[in-house]
């Protein structure tokens, strides 16, 4: 099994720790993941805030590589897949904007590769299964909440993501690697992420909420798939209060593995880990 | 949302939220530059724009000494392409993409 590979730039930054975890977590499943070769950044929100043909053209020059490569690309950035997955379904349904796209990038769509999220690769064609096999230290005692934030479900006729108001894929993975998944119903709420940097009261207040309902569903950790949500929920804990350690799923499934990079992930967060991750019996 | 948001910057209409639309034209700014995002360019683009240079800044020690927020930034091979893309989607949405 191989998939190509686009960590986005954030992986590159401040979620190297994703992206050490992912290629980890594929290596020790023996699963192919290869780099797209000179990817470029999807343009993010600021592109299909601004300019909708250069919002679904940047990504299409990466599906252009991913074409080339033959393989099916697995995005881990939630916003990077909402951006690839958006310029892949308009290629398919829309002949006038496909003609441009095609044209401002120079390469003739096949629709032959798909555009997956890392957590469906790992959920559903790796499968769950393969993880349960691999698992060495399974992480009992650890009550987290699954959080999959807005762009990896929403818009759901294009995402194509499972159950998209009440997605199960995360505590599923949570429960086979041996960690208790919380219930909650905050799980695809908006976190703020997107105006972190433009309107952090905003991003503080969803984050305040969204930390006290972990907390109230009894969990003490919050595990999502996405780097902008990551760090926005790192970052923008209130400061007074205490702090809620915040996940890479992949992290999660490296440590179950007893994977030996691991150690090296916790200290790229802002939040530290190690205290709640020392008291889980071995 | 989005179609309300780049007609209203074609027709030149003053952003609402000023400290956004600069984030988003830094943003491409730097993508057009380089292919991919910098976030320490970025961030110093940001700041300087606005004028806000040391608000908010709490956390930006920390991701430098934890080497969340690369120095160097990463020049795409093919940035040239990626500018053409620019180029090309300009014509569809004159209002942006201008870099400056």
């Amino acid at each position: 099994m191989d998939f190509s590979y686009y960590p986005g730039c954030s992986l590159e930054a401040t979620a190297v720790e994703y992206d050490s975890s992912v290629r980890a977590v594929f290596e020790a499943l023996d699963v192919g993941l290869h780099e797209l070769e000179d990817w470029n950044c999807c343009g993010a929100s600021s592109a299909h805030s601004v300019n909708h043909t250069l919002s679904l053209a940047l990504p299409a020059r990466n599906l252009a590589i991913a074409q080339r490569d033959g393989r099916d690309v697995v995005m881990p950035c939630a916003a990077c897949f909402n951006r690839h997955k958006t310029a892949d379904y308009t290629l398919r349904t829309d002949p006038q904007e496909r003609a441009a796209i095609e044209k401002a990038v120079g390469f003739q769509f096949s629709g032959a590769v798909a555009v997956r999220p890392l957590l469906d690769v790992i959920g559903n064609s790796i499968g769950l299964e393969r993880v349960r096999q691999r698992v060495k230290r399974p992480l009992n005692g650890l009550k987290a909440v699954g959080y999959y934030g807005c762009l990896l479900v929403r818009p759901p006729g294009i995402t194509q993501f499972e159950n998209p108001d009440n997605p199960q894929l995360m505590n599923r993975l949570l429960e086979t690697i041996g960690a208790e998944a919380r219930p909650w119903s905050y799980a695809t709420d908006c976190c703020g992420g997107g105006l972190s940097l433009t309107k952090s009261a905003v991003a503080m207040r969803l984050v305040a909420r969204l930390v006290e309902r972990a907390r109230e569903a009894g969990a003490d950790a919050i595990v999502t798939s996405c780097p902008l949500c990551q760090v926005n929920l790192e970052m923008r804990q209130p400061k007074q209060a205490a702090k809620m350690p915040i996940f890479y799923f992949t992290e999660l499934i490296g440590l179950a593995f007893a994977l030996d990079e691991a150690s090296g992930w916790w200290s790229k967060h802002l939040i530290d880990p190690l205290p709640l991750l020392k008291q889980l019996p071995v | 949302m989005d179609a309300l948001r780049q007609v209203a910057l074609a027709e030149g209409a003053r952003p609402a939220e000023p400290y956004a639309a600069k984030f988003h034209k830094t943003f491409l700014f730097i993508v057009h530059k380089m292919g991919r995002m910098h976030e320490a360019s970025l961030l110093a683009g940001f700041k300087l724009w606005t004028l806000d240079l040391l608000s908010d800044m709490d956390s930006a020690p920390t991701m430098l000494l934890k080497g969340k927020v690369p120095i160097l930034p990463h020049w795409l091979k093919g940035r040239n392409e990626v500018r053409q893309i620019f180029t090309a989607t300009q014509k569809h949405h004159p209002a942006e993409t201008q870099e400056n």
